[in-house]
């Protein structure tokens, strides 16, 4: 299984800019978009857990747009033969002094393409 | 730029931005990959560039790609063995040097004009996401309107390519009843289904229907004409060309905004004649009755057993379909010959004829009604008014994409020739994108 | 065409041809129906002559 193969690197690092994007414009139907479409899939976020595609759905289009502005920092994404990758981030928010925000996602390759099939996000005191 | 670093770089853009677009339904990474390298490692050892060289492209899911189901936009088709070879069209894009990346999201078994899915999802248009890129062939227009690949196959039975070319501002070409192969693809109304390309210029339009063009005895609608190639005569222009203004049924329930880049087209190309054709609602109606009776048939096993899997808004239409009875379905086939004959008749007058490829532009996702001038009408019935009544008949469309100045959105012209005269079609789109008056916009992103 | 006149020409025809049809289908195929015959019934009303041919001419 190779590590960090350039071209699979090189997709996930796209598709990984583009969930950023919607994410900053919380474009939810886009975020959904990144995510894989089952039952299976789990976002634990900073304040809640979600089970599945529609609980993960439920929240993106109840959530406040409001404070979502963030700056990353030491993302590392690595790639796992040709189906899988990780990808971790920190994040600060101004709305947050003092802490850091931390996201860590598993990406994999469904027939439709990447989509995230396992998230989690949470803050420290920095 | 290799062909391996271009492919790169397509999957790249597409992991980018196709979970926003949705237009795939699968990424032939590897395969892709593959290809790539096999095509540099030849060039490398001195082969001669082929048309077609490295050019990316993707297919509607009802194109049979080698190892994978042909869903046909469907549920039930994920159940379906995995097609054992590629359809006739890949093979010879990919003879001419095409790369294919994928397969595309359509409407469920071809009876769509939206572009929406309620499986794999609806296809978002490329330049406002909140509006449909149209259908059946919504993740061909999405993709090469989003400009993820340059080129991408569909099919047409009574709009399914000119469609979202109109509402994803591409160009597309529904070629004459017969002319490309249907060997390998999963059918709808075999009366009427075409497979047909799009493409952001014309010159990649031509270059890859010259590559498809060709006798199969895999399709028994395939003509054995030899091919008319094209590419050569792209540059001729309209000169001693008379091309006709098509007014009557095809401008009525059109937007102000889609008559006025009709007329925009028409007088690009100096053409002042306004032509009629006959009968042209009724042909739409046949078309129509053909439609829905043939795609009755096809899914009639499938109606037995699995009519909770399909998309409600196809099964309800087909169910119907079966029920309509034999005898106006035959007239419907006897009108053609008729309808054909009066048609032919026209175009001993005039070389082209114009008309609007859809009456609005992208309406927005989920709508269900259109508003022309005050007056509200159902939206998915109305969408293919303008293109029923000529693929019914088989006649050779190239969709121009043209966006107004001050709008935001494109809308296609259909630009109509006689059967087997896609070189004239061809021609006079050239001649447009020359002018500046055709165009396929750079898509928004984000 | 009445209401009750489609859904006897749905009930019967679906029995005919083996299609399972759920109750809420019926309103849609009701629609349906009546889109689908009104514009058969439109093609009818077209005066052809009777050495009108079909489209499709069979070449053994």
């Amino acid at each position: 299984m190779e590590i960090n193969n350039p071209a699979v690197l090189a997709e996930v690092e796209a598709a990984f800019a583009g969930y950023e994007a919607a994410l900053m414009a919380n474009d939810v139907d886009a975020l959904q978009g990144y995510f894989w479409q089952s039952s299976l899939t789990i976002r634990y976020g900073g304040g809640e857990n979600l089970y599945g595609y529609d609980e993960i759905g439920a929240f993106r289009a109840a959530r406040s747009p409001v404070g979502l502005a963030r700056t990353i920092d030491r993302t590392v994404i690595t790639t796992y033969g040709q189906d899988f990758a990780t990808a971790a981030t920190l994040f600060y928010r101004e709305s947050q002094p003092g802490k850091i925000g931390r996201q860590m996602q598993s990406w994999a390759r469904m027939p439709e393409g990447w989509r995230v099939v396992a998230a989690h996000v949470s803050v420290i005191d920095s | 730029m290799s062909a391996l670093a271009r492919i790169e770089a397509t999957l790249a853009r597409i992991a980018e931005r196709d979970p926003v677009l949705n237009a795939f339904t699968a990424i032939t990474a590897e395969r892709a990959r593959a290809r790539a390298a096999e095509l540099d490692a030849s060039r490398a050892a001195g082969r001669a560039a082929l048309p077609l060289e490295g050019m990316p492209f993707a297919v509607k899911n009802l194109i049979d790609i080698a190892g994978l189901p042909t869903l046909a936009g469907s549920k039930i088709n994920r159940d379906r063995a995995a097609a054992t070879q590629d359809a006739t069209l890949i093979t010879r894009l990919e003879a001419a040097g095409a790369v294919l990346v994928g397969a595309l999201n359509m409407g469920e078994y071809a009876y769509d004009f939206t572009g929406e899915n309620v499986h794999d999802g609806a296809s978002r248009n490329p330049h406002d996401h909140s509006r449909m890129a149209g259908g059946s062939s919504g993740g061909s227009g999405s993709a090469v309107g989003g400009d993820l690949v340059p080129l991408a196959l569909g099919s047409d039975t009574n709009g399914s390519i000119r469609v979202p070319s109109s509402f994803c501002g591409i160009f597309g070409l529904k070629p004459t009843y017969g002319r490309l192969s249907r060997a390998g693809s999963f059918p709808f109304v075999a009366s009427l289904d075409h497979l047909g390309p799009f493409a952001r210029n014309v010159a990649d339009l031509a270059a890859a229907y010259d590559a498809m063009q060709g006798a199969d005895a895999g399709d028994a609608a395939c003509t054995d004409r030899a091919p008319d190639l094209v590419g050569a005569d792209l540059g001729k222009g309209i000169a001693g060309l008379k091309i006709g203004v098509l007014g009557g049924y095809f401008r009525d329930g059109a937007t102000a905004a889609v008559l006025a880049t009709l007329d925009h087209v028409a007088q690009s190309l100096g053409a002042t004649q306004r032509l009629e054709l006959p009968e042209a609602a009724r042909a739409r109606a046949a078309a129509y009755v053909i439609t829905c009776t043939e795609g009755a048939a096809l899914h009639l096993d499938r109606l037995r057993t699995r009519g909770a899997d399909f998309d409600p808004a196809v099964r309800d239409r087909l169910i119907a379909g079966a029920l309509v009875p034999a005898a106006l379905v035959a007239k419907a086939q006897n009108f053609r010959r008729w309808y054909h004959d009066q048609v032919l008749r026209v175009f001993e007058g005039v070389d082209l004829l114009l008309a609007p490829a859809t009456p609005c532009t992208a309406p927005m996702l989920g709508q269900t009604e259109l508003d022309l001038g005050g007056k509200k009408v159902p939206l998915r019935a109305n969408i293919g008014i303008y293109t029923q009544p000529i693929s019914f008949i088989g006649l050779p469309v190239v969709a121009v994409p043209v966006t107004l100045p001050g709008a935001s959105l494109p809308v296609a012209v259909q630009i109509i020739a006689a059967p087997w005269h896609e070189d004239v079609a061809l021609r006079a789109a050239a001649y447009l994108e020359a002018a500046g008056v055709a165009r396929a916009p750079q898509p928004r992103w984000p | 065409m009445a209401d009750d006149s489609l859904d006897q020409m749905i009930a019967a025809g679906t029995a005919l041809l083996g299609i399972p049809v759920q109750p809420e289908w019926l309103p849609a195929i009701r629609a349906n129906l009546e889109v689908s015959l009104t514009l058969a019934q439109l093609v009818d009303g077209f005066a052809l002559p009777d050495e009108a041919e079909p489209t499709p001419v069979y070449v053994p």
